[in-house]
């Protein structure tokens, strides 16, 4: 699962369409979702970003979600061209001073940058900043790895201005536009991405997981015999791809000594 | 920047993308990355080591009857991946790390030279205890200028442990009877399940007899013994082979010694369900490492010992047990 994030609607819109995502009104902020994406509007600035970011992990509680930013940055005149897109390796957060580094895994087209996140809209800043500007990147960061590993976490940057122009003109600019004239880059980068994700695969399969919630039922397994169960069934799972687990004997066991060896018997079984 | 080592290092990757960082630790030490997805795209992290820069050998390192055994960490993580590799259960990264200020080593031993607990003995070095160097050789010399240091030290013998086939990378390098070269070596079944990354058997073999060839000192290390279903045959057959290639009397010793984890390591790697069997087997607990029973591995131990006493003295053969 991949969760988009977005701060303007401008920024959205496109993405929605494209997706061909749907409003789910059972949250109370904007969320858009299909079989494959989730995009969250975070609004401008840091104000909303934890809140949203976390209502949607604690709802849909996904085990394997990335987290992606897309969305338009001021970028340096010198270094960068208004429209290109721009993959985040470092993000400054300018009140804090403190930066963070985005892991950067997958063979990309898209040259990389690094940013600094300001709280207000930087309209005098040309020559100011190296790379490129925007208000929410570092919290975005700083919110999701607080629930996800780093490595599911990506930028993705267009270019709308080199810092020169007030608010009011940097949302006048056709912004959808910019963020359409590169989606089939940033669906190309999603794929990639969410090629990484099937890399965390786990080892036991659902019907692998069947199998021991059955098996920890039928022979009524202690907490540290399922811990125990679940790592042989592991070991078994990785030298024995195909096999299926041993049949559990469905008229055993009746005391505990039977169970014990029932259970002693399965991890032989599991361990052979 | 301005380290030699930094420089060669640059070098070598003139299209690289360069992200400057703070500290070295800020990237290198945060929580939540995942080793296993880093090592599969492994960034070059180049950084100034504060102190301390010498470490009291651990426990888990062969010292071969010696007092004065230290390692040092010029480099953090390795090229290879090997599945029983601690290293992924103490570092949180699964990046290289370089530490790029050389000469605060190389002044580090010097002092523990003219202050040593025994000064009658030798002072011994690992220096690729937390990596290995000769892997790297060909993108960062750091193997070469460790054998020029050393060379010229007294009482002072280094330790250089690979699983490289990269002996080429140093056979200009005159040997020096301060160093000992060590190739960990394995069966190629071992070599194809738990270590995909590192050479194959024979390119480590074929570097070892250059290295024997040339002059070195050299140590045969057959550890981990990694106890898998029917290990014997595997190794009965790895150890013939091997020393119908090689002359034993050649070799300055061999160790031999059982897969073997610290406790706390093995428990962060299984958290994050590695996709390797040695992780779900049946081990025991002794002082806080976790390790095949202790009947199962002294009678492997034993048996393998007996059969390498064919080709070195008993003398010469060092198990950790």
């Amino acid at each position: 699962m991949q969760c988009i994030l977005t701060a303007l609607k401008a920024e959205s819109q496109p993405l929605i369409d494209h997706f061909k995502l749907k409003r789910d009104s059972s949250f109370s902020f904007p969320i858009f979702r299909n079989d494959t994406f989730y995009l969250i509007a975070l609004g401008v600035g840091k104000k909303k970003i934890r809140h949203r970011i976390v209502t949607l992990y604690e709802t849909i509680q996904s085990n394997n979600i990335q987290f992606i930013n897309v969305g338009i940055a001021g970028g340096n005149r010198d270094s960068t061209q208004i429209g290109n897109c721009y993959f985040l390796n470092k993000i400054e957060d300018e009140s804090t001073g403190k930066s963070y580094y985005p892991d950067s895994l997958i063979q990309h087209n898209i040259e990389e940058k690094s940013l600094v996140t300001v709280e207000k809209v930087v309209s005098n800043g040309d020559g100011s900043y190296i790379g490129l500007v925007d208000m929410e990147a570092s919290e975005i960061f700083k919110v999701c790895s607080s629930i996800v590993s780093i490595h599911r976490l990506a930028f993705l940057k267009i270019v709308s201005d080199h810092m020169d122009i007030e608010f009011e003109e940097i949302l006048a600019q056709p912004i959808s536009k910019l963020i359409l004239n590169q989606i089939t880059l940033i669906e190309k980068f999603l794929i990639q991405f969410n090629n990484l994700a099937k890399e965390e695969s786990p080892i036991l399969s659902k019907n692998d997981m069947e199998w021991i919630l059955k098996t920890k039922q039928k022979i009524s397994l202690t907490e540290t015999q399922h811990h125990q169960l679940l790592q042989k069934a592991k070991g078994f799972r990785l030298r024995k791809t195909d096999e299926l687990f041993p049949e559990i004997d469905l008229k055993l066991p009746i005391n505990k000594t039977a169970q014990k060896l029932y259970f002693k018997y399965l991890c032989e079984k599991l361990s052979a | 920047m301005a380290f030699p080592l930094s420089q060669i290092a640059l070098s070598k990757f003139p299209k690289a993308q360069i992200i400057e960082v703070d500290h070295y630790k800020d990237v290198f030490n945060r929580p939540k990355q995942d080793f296993q997805i880093q090592k599969s795209s492994m960034k070059l992290i180049l950084a100034k080591k504060p102190e301390p820069f010498l470490y009291t050998a651990s426990e888990m390192v062969q010292e071969y009857g010696m007092s004065n055994v230290y390692y040092i960490t010029p480099l953090l993580n390795c090229l290879y991946n090997c599945d029983y590799c601690f290293l992924q259960g103490m570092y949180s990264s699964g990046n290289l790390l370089v530490f790029v200020n050389e000469e605060d080593f190389f002044e580090s031993i010097k002092n523990k030279l003219n202050n040593l607990d025994v000064p009658t003995e030798p002072m011994l070095v690992s220096i690729s205890y937390n990596t290995d160097l000769m892997a790297m050789e060909n993108i960062i010399p750091i193997t070469s200028r460790w054998i020029e240091f050393a060379r010229n030290q007294k009482n002072l013998k280094i330790e250089i442990r690979t699983k490289s086939a990269l002996f080429t990378s140093i056979q200009k390098v005159a040997p020096s009877k301060n160093i000992v070269l060590s190739w960990t070596l394995s069966p190629q079944e071992i070599c194809d399940k738990y270590e995909a990354t590192a050479p194959p058997l024979q390119r480590r073999l074929n570097s070892l007899k250059l290295a024997l060839n040339a002059g070195w000192q050299v140590r045969l290390c057959i550890d981990p013994v990694l106890l898998v279903n029917r290990w014997e045959e595997i190794y009965n057959r790895f150890i013939n082979d091997l020393f119908n290639e090689i002359d034993g009397q050649q070799l300055v010793d061999v160790t031999l010694g059982v897969f073997r984890m610290n406790k706390d390591y093995f428990n962060r790697i299984r958290k994050r369900e590695p996709k390797s069997d040695l992780f779900y087997s049946d081990y025991d607990i002794e002082q806080g490492t976790v390790i095949p029973p202790m009947d199962l591995r002294k009678s492997a131990l034993n048996q393998l010992k007996n059969l390498i006493t064919k080709y070195i003295p008993k003398e010469r053969i060092l198990v950790w047990d």
